[in-house]
């Protein structure tokens, strides 16, 4: 099944979003979500459609005990006169993470990398490539903020000149990851720069930048 | 600051272990998580459950979230929506849909909060207008299977139609609803 025709993505994330596509068919599609930009589009545009149903819906108050059984699952109290287990379990964690990672595998290494400078040529960004898990993880080197109700984009200047291509929103803070496809990750191999721009909320409407772009940097291998 | 804004920036901080902004994220979102866990799975026990799993899940794995995939109310409820669709198909439902499960939904038009709405990232008033475009067997063969989370021979079982009218019923409501949207 071709999952790249857009009527039948449009169709699978109709079904996923609405709740009817079941079984077999919505674990494939779960599992092929992350990797799809089309099929992401598309979950959340239905997802923008469907969602204000629920604004008609009371909301329920929750019994206290459901906190209670929350915080103890995701902030575990030291327990008293624990600290040698504790010490013990950390010093056998430690021992299995070094054993693990020099048995199975190298530390992952950026496939690319930035340092994306201002007008002044003073280093703002850095932004490491991962092809591993398809992913950019920008950093600010110093304090930078887009302008209050705008939001960094980052983009890749392909070496052909063409329009820049968006590897998407960074936001307002001062670090993302941002997940990557195929087709990103195949114009980042012919691609010289990365840039970025101060874009409204939620990106860049048009697909090229929008508005000015403050930083840019050399693409390098890494 | 908005409704939508302040919960996208506590989703924010929660991706970097701030156990405040957790605790202020589930203050502002839990009734209404609870809400959608209970119309689909029916039984407060389960909902119960379901919300205490979907919140581990978001402090584990909030640095997911990407502003660029939308609110992060749409995300808090697609991770309530699937776990509880979830349960469903591990235990099946053990509270059968009874006849008058179409009269046991939300009602209509009451009271829509466009703020609220908007949390989601939804124009709440264009998709009621747009609901009330669609003929009345479309309208509740989308809301039985989104707001209760019935398949396909559920909403035929409460409708009692056949299963092939029910699904053209809804793929020919959702994409007059599309098109209405983007008019």
């Amino acid at each position: 099944m071709n999952y790249e025709r857009p009527e039948l993505v449009d169709a699978l994330a109709r079904e996923y979003v609405l709740g009817t596509l079941r079984g077999r068919a919505r674990t494939r599609f779960e599992r092929l979500l992350p990797g799809s930009f089309q099929m992401r589009r598309a979950v959340a545009n239905w997802e923008t459609r469907l969602y204000g149903l629920y604004a008609d819906m009371p909301p329920v108050e929750v019994p206290h005990t459901v906190w209670r059984r929350i915080q103890a699952a995701t902030r575990p109290e030291p327990r008293r006169g624990g600290w040698l287990a504790a010490m013990a379990a950390s010093l056998i964690a430690t021992l299995f993470a070094v054993l693990f990672f020099s048995i199975e595998r190298a530390p992952e290494l950026p496939a690319y990398q930035a340092v994306l400078s201002d007008s002044d040529a003073v280093a703002t960004w850095s932004v490491q490539v991962y092809e591993d898990t398809a992913t950019a993880r920008a950093r600010a080197v110093v304090t930078t903020a887009p302008p209050a109700g705008r939001v960094f984009e980052l983009w890749m200047l392909p070496e052909d000149d063409s329009a820049p291509v968006s590897l998407g929103v960074i936001g307002t803070g001062d670090a993302a990851t941002l997940a990557l496809d195929a087709r990103q990750l195949r114009i980042l191999m012919t691609s010289t720069a990365l840039a970025i721009s101060i874009e409204p909320p939620g990106g860049s409407p048009t697909g090229v930048p929008t508005g000015d772009v403050v930083f840019v940097g050399t693409l390098v291998e890494g | 600051m908005t409704t939508s804004s302040k919960l996208d920036a506590l989703l924010g901080r929660v991706a970097q272990s701030d156990h405040a902004a957790f605790r202020a994220l589930y203050d502002a979102s839990a009734s209404r998580l609870f809400a959608v866990l209970i119309s689909i799975l029916s039984q407060r026990d389960l909902a119960e459950d379901a919300l205490q799993d979907v919140f581990v899940r978001v402090w584990n794995s909030a640095d997911a979230w990407r502003p660029s995939q939308g609110a992060a109310m749409a995300w808090l409820t697609t991770l309530a929506r699937n776990r509880a669709i979830d349960i469903l198909r591990k235990r099946g439902r053990e509270m059968p849909l009874s006849d008058d499960a179409a009269e046991a939904l939300p009602a209509e038009g009451s009271g829509t909060d466009p703020e609220l709405a908007a949390q989601w990232g939804s124009d709440a008033d264009r998709l009621r207008v747009c609901m009330d475009e669609l003929t009345g067997e479309q309208c509740t063969s989308i809301r039985l299977a989104f707001l209760r989370g019935c398949s396909h021979s559920e909403v035929a079982q409460v409708t009692g139609a056949p299963l092939g009218t029910v699904k053209s019923w809804i793929r020919r409501g959702l994409a007059a609803l599309k098109a209405c949207i983007a008019r």
